[in-house]
Parts: C-alpha cells; structure tokens; sequence
C-alpha cells in the first residue's frame, strides 16, 4: 500500500523569496493516513515529485519521519526513510510537474513507537493510544538567477500517519424510521467517524444481523432491509474510525417494520384494474406479448 | 389581448421588409423544449371508489419536461411536418401505512416517459408574409409512456404485480408561439448566418391526451399546458 505524503520547500533566492512544494504521495492522494494495530509490519511505498520551478537540486534529497515537526534534517530520535544523491535527482523519471521517484517504509518503524519501559511500552500493537509521525523530506537548490546554491530548506509537516487505536465515541440513534419489510435508522455520527453501521435482532433473538457499512455524515442514515413486518426489532448503531477502531455499541432502540402502502397499492385497493406489465418475464417482453394478443384478438373479429 | 395587440403592431412597425429574409440559410426542421404542470387523471377511472393519486399526492401536478425534434416537408402556405418528442415527469409522496390514512417515513413515486410521434402544422403564412410574428399551431399524434411507481426506492410491488408498464394513446395539442426575431432582426439574422437558426420562438400549447384506451390502466391521460422555447433551423 502506498501513502501520501506532502512536505513542503521553502526556498529563499538572494533577492525574490520563492516558495515551492516537495509532494510525497500515494495514488488516492491522502493528506493523511491512519493505520491500527494490524498494520505494524506493513510496507508503505510513498512518491515524491519535486517541481520543476525549484530549480536544480545542490545537495541531496533527504527523508526522514519524525514524531515532532519538519525541520531542516532529521534530528534526534528521527528516522532517516530515504536519500536520493543529487545524481539521482537528476535521473528520476521526469514527470510535467517535475521529478519524481518513491521509498518505502514500515510502519511499526516509525519514531512514534518504543519498545522502551521508560516510554511505557508504547510500542506498535498497542492499545487505547493515538500518535502521529510527520514524514518530512529536504533539499537544497540552486537559484536559478544566482546559481548560488542555497544554504537552507526547510520542509513542512503537512503530512501525517496517524497510529490510531482509540475506538471513535458510540454514534447516537437519532431516529428508526419503520417501514415495509425495513428500517431506515439514522444516526448522528461521533467525531472521526469514517463509516456508521447498524447491529439488528428480532426481539428474542441472541445473534445480531449487521447492516452494510454507509460513510459517514453529520448525520447517516442506514437502512435495514429484508425485515418481517410486525415483529419487533432491537437496534444498535456503531461507528468506525479510518484506522478501522470500532466504537462501544449506542444504545439500543426497538421499532417494528410496518407494510406500506405506495400509489400503485393504493390504485389497487381502490378498485384499479391495471396489473403492471410484469411480475416475472422482462417488461417489453411481457408488454409486447400482451400487445401481440390485443392485435391477434381484433384480427380474429 | 390588449398587450398582444400591441406586441403585433410594434413587430410589424419595426420591420421594413418582409419575413422572407433574403438569403436567409434553408428552413425544414424545429426543436422545442417545453415544460409544464401534467396532472395525470389517475382518480378518473371507472370503477375506482377512491382517489389514489390524490391520497399519495395530494392532487398536485407533477412537473413535465420533453424535448420535441421536427422535420417539416411542406412549406407552401404554413408549414407541415412529422416529428419525435420525448420527455419525463416524476412526482414523490408519501406511502401510507396500509390499511390506515397515516403516512410512513417511506417515500413513493409515480415516474412517467411519454413518447410522441407526431403530425405537426404551423400556421406561419403570416409571419414569413407580413412580419405578424405570431404562429399558431396544431399537432396530433399517437403516444407511448412506459410508467413505473416506486416505493422506498425500488419498484413496488403488490401482491406479486410490479407496479410497471406503458400506456399508448392519441394526443391534440394546440398552440401558439411568439416569433422573437422582431426583438432584434439584426441578432436573429446574425443567428441564422452563424448557427443556421431562422427563427426562434417562446410558445404556449394545451395538450389533450388520452392514455387509456383499453379503460383498465393506469390512466395517465392529461389536459395540460407546456411552455417553451423553439428554434427552426
């Protein structure tokens, strides 16, 4: 899997300041990435393109992830990802926004993590905690009116990967909306929630059913379909962060589905006569054979 | 009426010449697009001891829209011609709790395509002639509709029927449509050089459809209007 990252250059010329962007990123393009406990042994290959309008590099291109913010190299405790020399800059693969190439690196590497008593066993695996390294990335260009090579870069800490195990807060059922052979519950979503669901059992029942997942919203609405009418049902919404933490349960809620009744049900017990045009075979197929018979029928008179 | 006979004295006050634009580009086809309020006549039909659409709808129309497409083969005193029509309505409510008058947080929809071949004559005679920049017009022709109604999203289904089909019938319309070029003869003339168009028109028809001719479906028969914006090009 790959990740986005993003850094940022800072590049002062001699007389006109100009600024400029280092991106490090993934194909979905995520300014952030969260990853659990699972996680830890996993590879991440992350691409960087450094822009054209920076100028020629005079000095390496340095990676490193830190678990405090960007500076100009890594410091202390920092993890050095990646460096590309100066000739390689040069031979990356030119792409219409610049240069570009990519590294890779393990998450349960990363410095936010201690195998450490004295960081109370922080390590990767661990539960109940949210931390988040930066990943930076670093280079010195020439000026391109001067072509004096620059004595600082600096980098953003605009990009981050988040260690995420603190489940999200229990979303709060709003409202059950019963309907015919279903349920339409709503739920208010808890800060950080990615995706809501919602847990359903006929009352009596030990095992609950599961919804689908729906992303979440202010406010979400999750449908429960292939209900029976009129038995009564218990219901329980949850949510999921984007390092996939399940919330506690929300609190449960009973409704009963309800047969209802649309227009063409209201046309037929009002006395309509028309039956459709199909209740098994395709709709022109079962339409035109009912026009063929029509035509048939009048041709025979 | 008044201000219609105003509008026709300034139109042919403005204009030195006549409609016949010298070398003005070929004219034999005209396409409209239209929208208006279509209340189908659903309660209307026999047998019926209730009035289903009212009770879902509250009686209200359902907004229609349709694209007209015209090939004019006769252009000697109005102009004649066959076209194509299509167009698409829908309208939402509220389904019930069967067996009671108490409405459920489930929504239901009458979804409707009317498909028109159609017979078309244009009384332009006194536009192209004498620069009156009025057209009446008259269309007939015979209808197809498929129709669906949905209930929570999906297709309803009662005691094992879907709620699908299409109706076909005849329908009259007639109609009169203001010719803009009198606004500004310039731009109009403009507009024929650069996109071919000769005239455009706003108009206003009355439709009168009947889209139940076996008497046992769905009726989605109307008399309703349709206002729009035409080009003949």
């Amino acid at each position: 899997m790959a990740v986005v990252l993003v850094g940022a250059v800072a590049w002062a010329q001699t007389t006109t300041p100009v600024v400029t962007q280092l991106t490090i990123r993934a194909p979905n393009n995520a300014a952030s990435y969260s990853f659990g406990p699972n996680d830890c042994a996993r590879v991440l290959t992350a691409t960087w393109i450094l822009p054209t309008l920076i100028g020629s590099a005079c000095s390496d291109l340095k990676f490193w992830a830190t678990a405090g913010s960007c500076g100009e190299s890594a410091g202390t405790g920092d993890v050095a990802l990646k460096t590309v020399s100066q000739a390689e800059i040069l031979t990356s693969a030119v792409v219409t926004s610049g240069r570009t190439g990519n590294f890779t690196f393990t998450l349960g590497a990363l410095p936010i993590f201690s195998a450490s008593e004295a960081d109370a066993g922080v390590a990767c695996g661990s539960d109940g905690i949210e931390r988040t390294a930066v990943i930076c990335g670093a280079v010195k260009t020439q000026s391109p009116t001067t072509l004096v090579c620059n004595t600082s870069a600096s980098t953003s800490d605009s990009l981050s990967v988040v260690y995420d195990t603190k489940p999200p807060s229990a979303p709060v059922v709003e409202a059950v909306a019963p309907q015919d052979s279903a349920l339409t519950v709503t739920l208010s979503a808890p800060t950080g929630a990615v995706t809501l669901y919602a847990e359903y059992r006929a009352q009596g029942e030990e095992a609950f059913g599961r919804s689908a997942e729906v992303s979440s919203s202010s406010t979400t609405q999750v449908k429960i379909a292939n209900l029976v009418n009129d038995v009564t049902y218990e219901i329980r919404g949850f949510a999921l962060d984007a390092a996939g933490n399940v919330s506690a349960p929300s609190e449960v809620v009973t409704a009963v589905p309800v047969k209802t009744c649309g227009l063409f049900c209201t046309y037929r017990e009002d006395g309509g006569q028309d039956q459709g045009c199909s209740s098994s075979g395709g709709l022109l197929l079962s339409c035109g054979a009912m026009l063929a018979a029509l035509w048939l029928k009048r041709v025979k008179r | 009426m008044m201000q219609l006979a105003v509008v026709v004295a300034m139109a042919v006050s403005a204009s030195s010449v006549t409609g016949e634009v010298h070398g003005a580009s070929s004219r034999d086809m005209a396409l409209e697009f239209k929208l208006g309020p279509f209340t189908p006549l659903i309660d209307r039909a026999s047998g019926l001891n209730g009035q289903p659409y009212n009770d879902t709808f509250g009686g209200g129309p359902l907004l229609l829209g349709e694209l007209e497409l015209e090939r004019q083969f006769f252009q000697r005193f109005g102009s004649l011609g066959i076209g194509v029509s299509a167009g698409y309505g829908e309208k939402f409510g509220k389904a019930r709790i069967a067996g009671t008058n108490t409405y459920a947080d489930e929504s239901t929809g009458l979804h409707f395509v009317p498909m028109k071949a159609l017979l078309v004559y244009r009384w332009d005679y006194a536009a192209v002639k004498w620069s009156i920049p009025l057209v009446p017009y008259l269309k007939g022709g015979a209808v197809f509709a498929p129709w669906w109604v949905t209930k929570g999203g999906e297709i309803e289904v009662v005691d094992g029927l879907r709620a699908q089909g299409f109706n076909v019938g005849i329908v009259f319309t007639g109609g009169l449509a203001l010719q803009l070029d009198f606004l500004d003869r310039r731009l109009a003339r403009d507009f024929d050089t650069s996109a071919g168009v000769n005239h455009t028109y706003l108009f206003a028809e009355w439709s009168l459809q009947e889209l139940n001719l076996t008497g046992r479906q769905l009726d989605l028969s109307s008399r309703h209007w349709m206002f729009g914006l035409a080009f003949e090009f």
